[in-house]
Formats: C-alpha cells, sequence, structure tokens
C-alpha cells in the first residue's frame, strides 16, 4: 500500500510518496510518473499491443541514487522507447533495485500529456519508519 | 542549507543581501536582484535557500546572484547566476539544468499588425501544423549517427550548411550559434536517440511560437538597429537541445555525484553536484554540454526556418522580401567561459546562468557587431497573455551581474495551482477576446501556462532596468500562441 500527495513547487512537479514498504514506495512513484505524463493505464491497458517480460535493475551509491536512478530509466523506456513497464516483482537489497516488468508497447493512441525531462535529486529523501512516523517515505520532484 | 529562510537585508530599491552564514557553509554572500513588488513571491518557496546553497560552491567569485525572475528550481534557483575562476572553481550540471542551451530567439518581419489581422487564424494554424510540436511528436529531419554528431559539433553553422538558414543568421546568434569546445564524441549513444528526430521540434511545457506586435518601443536607437518599429510583427521561438541536452545532463549528473567526494566537495544539495573545471569530469561536462548547447542552437535556427517558411506560403512572398531577419538568439541555461574585471583585474570565469540571459555591454567586443554599440539583445518572454520584451545589457550588469540578466517573468504558481485556478475557465476563449489566437497540443498546457501562474513581467523588467542591469528597448504584444 502507498499514498501519493503532490507537493507545490513553483516550476516543476514533486510527489512524496508514503508506503508500508520500501518496494512500495518504488510502485508509488511508478504511478505518481504515470499520472505526471498523463496516462491512463489501468483503463488503456487492454488497448496496448504487445506484452513481454523485461526488467530494470540499477545499482546506485545509496538509496536516494538508486531509486532516482530507477525513475529515470522507467522514464526513459516509457517516453523514449514508449514501453510501459509495470513492475510485477520488485526486490531493492542493499543499493540494488531490481524490478521484474511486464511490458506493454504503447501505440499511437496513448497519448503522453507531459513530457518529463527528468527526476532531480533536489531535496530527495527516503526516511525509513521511525517512533514519529510508521511508514517509508519519499520525496522527489521531476524536471517538467 | 536547512530549510529555514535565511535573513534577507534589503541593500537598495533592487537588491536584496543574504548575508554569508558560514555555520552553512556559505563562501560568500547571495544577492537577489527584485523590488518590493515582487519580493514576497520570492519569500513564499525556496529559491532564496537555493542562492545561499549556491554559494556554498567551491571557488565562487564575487555573490551567488539571482535575477528578479527567481523562482524554485533544482540546484541553481531559475534566474540563478553564479561564476566560478577557472582555476580553483568547480562546474555543475545543476547551474545548467537539463534544457542545455534552452533559449530565445526573435526573427523581425516588415508586416504590420492591419496587414496580418484578417489571417492570424490561417497564420495560427500554419503555425501548428506546419511546425512539429508537443510531446513525442518527431520532426522531418532524419540524420544519421554520424550526421547527429555533426549538428553537436557545428551547432547552428550545420543549419546553414543544411538550407536551414542563412549566414547572415550566424552573426546574431551568441557564440555564432556554435561552441567549438563541442566534442561530439562524449554524448552516449543514448542521448543521440533521445534526440533522433527531434531536431527542429519545439518540444512541449513552456517551449512556444509566439507572433508578436511591436507595441511600444522605449529606445528609438536600439530597436532601429535592431529592426523593430512600433506596429509592425514580429516572431518569438523558445525551445532548448530537446532530448539529447535532458540526457547530457542525466548522465553527467550521475558521474559528478559519484566523484564529489573524490575532490572532497560538500554537497547541500546532491543536484548541485560538481567537479572541478579542470578535473576530468569537469572538462567531459564542459565538451559534452557544448555538444548539446550547439544541438540547441541548430534546433531553434531550424524553426525560425520553418516559421518563414510558413510566413511565406501564408502571406505568397519571400521571406528576405517579408523582411524576416533573426533580431537575435540569446541562451539562458548555460555555463561559458568568459573574462570579466573582478575587483579591477581580469579573471577567466565559467559562468553559470540558470534561467539567466548573457547581457553584454555597448562597446564589448564579445557583442556581435551589429549590436556593439548599443549591448546585447536580452529576449524576455513573458506570460502568453501578457507581453514580452526586448532589452540591451548595460554596464551596471557587467560591473555587478557578470554580464548578466533576467530571462523571462518567472513562475509565481505551481502547475497544479495553476490548474486548479483556471478550471472550468476555457482560456483560449479568453485570449482570443483578448486579439490572442492560441493553439495547443497539450490538454494541460494552456491550464498550467495560465497568465496568471507567471510573475507580471512589466515588474520583473522594471526591476531589471530599476536595477541597471538592462535598458528597455521594446514591448511585444502576443498576437499568435502556439504551444506543444
Amino acid at each position: 500500500m502507498y499514498r501519493l500527495k503532490e507537493i507545490e513547487h513553483t516550476a516543476d512537479i514533486g510527489f512524496v510518496v508514503s508506503a508500508d514498504s520500501k518496494v512500495e514506495l518504488v510502485h508509488g512513484s511508478i504511478n505518481a510518473l504515470t499520472s505526471i505524463m498523463g496516462i491512463d493505464f489501468q483503463s488503456q491497458i487492454e488497448t496496448f499491443n504487445i506484452k513481454e517480460n523485461g526488467s530494470i535493475r540499477i545499482s546506485g551509491e545509496d538509496d536516494v541514487d538508486a531509486l532516482i536512478q530507477t525513475l529515470n530509466e522507467w522514464l526513459y523506456m516509457c517516453q523514449v522507447k514508449r514501453q510501459y513497464h509495470l513492475p510485477v516483482e520488485i526486490e531493492w537489497k542493499g543499493n540494488i533495485i531490481f524490478m521484474r516488468c511486464d511490458v506493454y508497447q504503447l501505440d499511437e493512441t496513448v497519448k503522453i500529456e507531459t513530457e518529463i525531462k527528468a527526476i532531480t535529486y533536489h531535496n530527495a529523501y527516503i526516511n525509513s519508519p521511525n517512533r514519529t512516523d510508521p511508514e517509508w517515505k519519499t520525496l522527489w520532484i521531476a524536471d517538467i | 542549507m536547512k530549510n529555514t529562510l535565511p535573513k534577507l537585508e534589503r541593500l537598495d530599491s533592487f537588491r536584496w543581501k543574504i548575508p554569508r552564514d558560514k555555520s552553512q557553509g556559505m563562501i560568500t554572500d547571495g544577492i537577489i536582484y527584485s523590488s518590493s513588488k515582487l519580493i514576497d513571491a520570492v519569500k513564499n518557496d525556496a529559491s532564496i535557500n537555493q542562492v545561499a546553497n549556491v554559494a556554498t560552491l567551491p571557488g565562487i567569485v564575487g555573490s551567488s546572484l539571482a535575477m528578479p525572475d527567481i523562482h524554485w528550481g533544482y540546484g541553481f534557483p531559475i534566474g540563478g547566476v553564479a561564476a566560478f575562476d577557472v582555476e580553483n572553481g568547480v562546474i555543475s550540471p545543476g547551474g545548467v539544468g537539463y534544457d542545455i542551451n534552452c533559449g530565445v530567439n526573435l526573427t523581425r518581419t516588415n508586416l504590420t499588425a492591419s496587414e496580418i489581422k484578417s489571417r492570424l487564424p490561417l497564420l495560427a494554424d500554419s503555425l501548428f501544423t506546419g511546425i512539429p510540436c508537443g510531446v513525442g511528436i518527431g520532426g522531418d529531419i532524419h540524420l544519421s549517427q554520424k550526421e547527429s554528431r555533426r549538428v553537436a559539433k557545428k551547432g547552428a553553422q550545420w543549419a546553414v550548411k543544411n538550407g536551414y538558414g542563412s549566414k547572415g543568421d550566424l552573426e546574431k546568434i551568441e557564440e555564432n550559434g556554435c561552441l567549438d569546445s563541442a566534442d561530439e564524441s562524449v554524448p552516449s549513444d543514448r542521448a543521440y536517440e533521445r534526440g533522433k528526430n527531434q531536431l527542429g521540434t519545439l518540444g512541449s511545457g513552456n517551449h512556444f511560437i509566439e507572433v508578436q506586435l511591436v507595441e511600444k518601443v522605449f529606445d528609438k536607437k536600439a530597436a532601429q538597429i535592431m529592426g523593430l518599429e512600433e506596429g509592425l510583427v514580429s516572431v518569438m521561438v523558445h525551445s532548448g537541445s530537446r532530448g539529447f541536452g535532458y540526457q547530457v545532463c542525466d548522465e553527467q549528473l550521475r558521474k559528478m555525484g559519484q566523484t564529489a567526494g573524490k575532490y572532497n566537495i560538500s554537497l547541500v544539495d546532491r543536484q548541485l553536484a560538481c567537479a572541478p573545471i579542470k578535473s576530468p569530469e569537469g572538462i567531459t561536462y564542459a565538451q559534452a554540454m557544448a555538444a548539446a548547447a550547439n544541438y540547441a542552437w541548430a534546433n531553434r535556427l531550424i524553426l525560425v526556418h520553418r516559421v518563414r517558411s510558413t510566413f511565406e506560403q501564408v502571406f505568397g512572398r519571400g521571406y528576405s522580401t517579408l523582411g524576416m531577419n533573426l533580431v537575435f538568439d540569446v541562451s539562458h541555461n548555460i555555463a561559458k567561459f568568459e573574462t570579466h574585471l573582478v575587483k579591477g583585474k581580469k579573471r577567466k570565469l565559467c559562468v553559470h546562468r540558470k534561467g539567466a540571459t548573457r547581457a553584454f555591454s555597448a562597446g564589448d567586443d564579445r557583442v556581435p557587431a551589429p549590436y556593439r554599440s548599443i549591448g546585447q539583445p536580452v529576449l524576455i518572454p513573458g506570460d502568453m497573455g501578457t507581453a514580452s520584451y526586448v532589452l540591451t545589457g548595460t554596464k551596471t550588469a557587467m560591473e555587478q551581474t557578470f554580464g548578466s540578466a533576467c530571462h523571462g517573468a518567472g513562475r509565481m504558481m505551481s502547475r497544479k495551482a495553476a490548474l486548479k485556478a483556471t478550471r472550468g475557465r476555457n482560456l483560449a476563449t479568453e485570449l482570443e477576446k483578448n486579439g490572442i489566437e492560441v493553439r495547443s497540443r497539450g490538454k494541460r498546457t494552456l491550464g498550467e501556462e495560465a497568465p496568471e501562474a507567471y510573475k507580471d513581467v512589466d515588474n520583473v523588467v522594471s526591476a531589471a532596468s530599476g536595477a541597471g542591469i538592462t535598458n528597455i528597448v521594446a514591448r511585444l504584444k502576443p498576437l499568435i500562441v502556439i504551444k506543444g
């Protein structure tokens, strides 16, 4: 389970993702990106063309770097290759994130409303649960 | 830097100082150019902290500066200017941004408002259909990998050589549209892949093409030299290096984030990742950034070519007959190696301008010959419902801001807030009632880019000219707005 909260940012779009687990932060972040881009994935999934298996594996310097790099790789696949990687299994061990995905080829009918240049490191964090906050939390800002 | 608001001291009517706070790692002060009308908006976001953050970077010369259109970005604030000594300073992709060499150009015409009035809808439709714009919309220029590398090496010169512009255009572009320091072999295959088929495309977001009316001339001599007259029509183009630049920035930023520790650079914000200018990482970034800058100059000149072609079709006359000369092309996301006078001594610096425009003064031999008597033209796009401005650089800018000024109106509202504020309204109709034809590809674009989302461009320009860093030449009113 995760929750998304868009933050007020003057130039770009940022999200705080709260989740029960670390891997849910990745699921939540990918859904936030889908929402920013204006892709209605759930209602259009039946219309997408090819489904195949794929994966994304990122080794980062630390947790934040691993997450930001994973999201940027996911964006590249989606916006440039037009392949929607729907994670079916996510492993996050140390600074390595591995996602096994169903890959949907987005056809011409799927319009990306908003282009995301990249996910930035500005103010990005990942907080583990603590006494005052029992949830995992991450914040990142997307450059639009 | 903590998220508490740094202390702000008013220096004069148009400048605020963030005093150096050693406990926060600041090496120097921050200076924000603003006005009493604008400064409150700045206090409502994190941009003041960002000015202070930049002041912590090694080798910074003078103050960490922000122009009157300052607002919250990532890494540097938008509107940020910082210069670093080439011997002991750093270069930072966060001081340039993802859209490397995003910028603006202006083309004048001989056409009057009354001549184009009856053809405004046709012209708007023709520009909208004739110029690729919007997310994921590719162009019709399909280049081999080898030819793409030539674009990255030669910039606007490649465009001219391939029929997209004339040699005369080149002298009206900063650096003649090409940074020789570009190494086209540095950007990755993925960067070339992201830029593939995007040359000659506008993009989305705040990028635009506007047909504008020269509504008021403030400086007749400068306007005459630029070919601008009250009542004449001009065209402004805002775009950048597209996916090519985004990928270059992403990759280089990641590399620098990994190596900051190697050079004992302590970062208060990871987006400020940087490397010494003379380090292998610094040199590589500068070469890759220059390649992306060249791509952007080629892209904008090709867009001008498409605008000229569209005018030719609509008005049945050649673009030379229509007087469609490029006035100037400015970069507003770039780092450049420039010599400046600092405390009476000439120093070679790497000047980062992120959402800021070069504004060199009259007499500076780096200003293209046609404008050397008036100073470099500075193009300030405003919001799509109000106005844009043409300014020139000044001696004060040379003395205080490393020859820099603002780059636009500057956002004041988040995209979310702008969409909320415009919900239920038909912005296209509202603008049309004010005589502005709007064409937009994206459903959300108009709402996100609503006029009220931006600061009042008149106030921003007044603050810049009040501070003495620019002269006002002309105010341009939008007639047609094309958005991606």
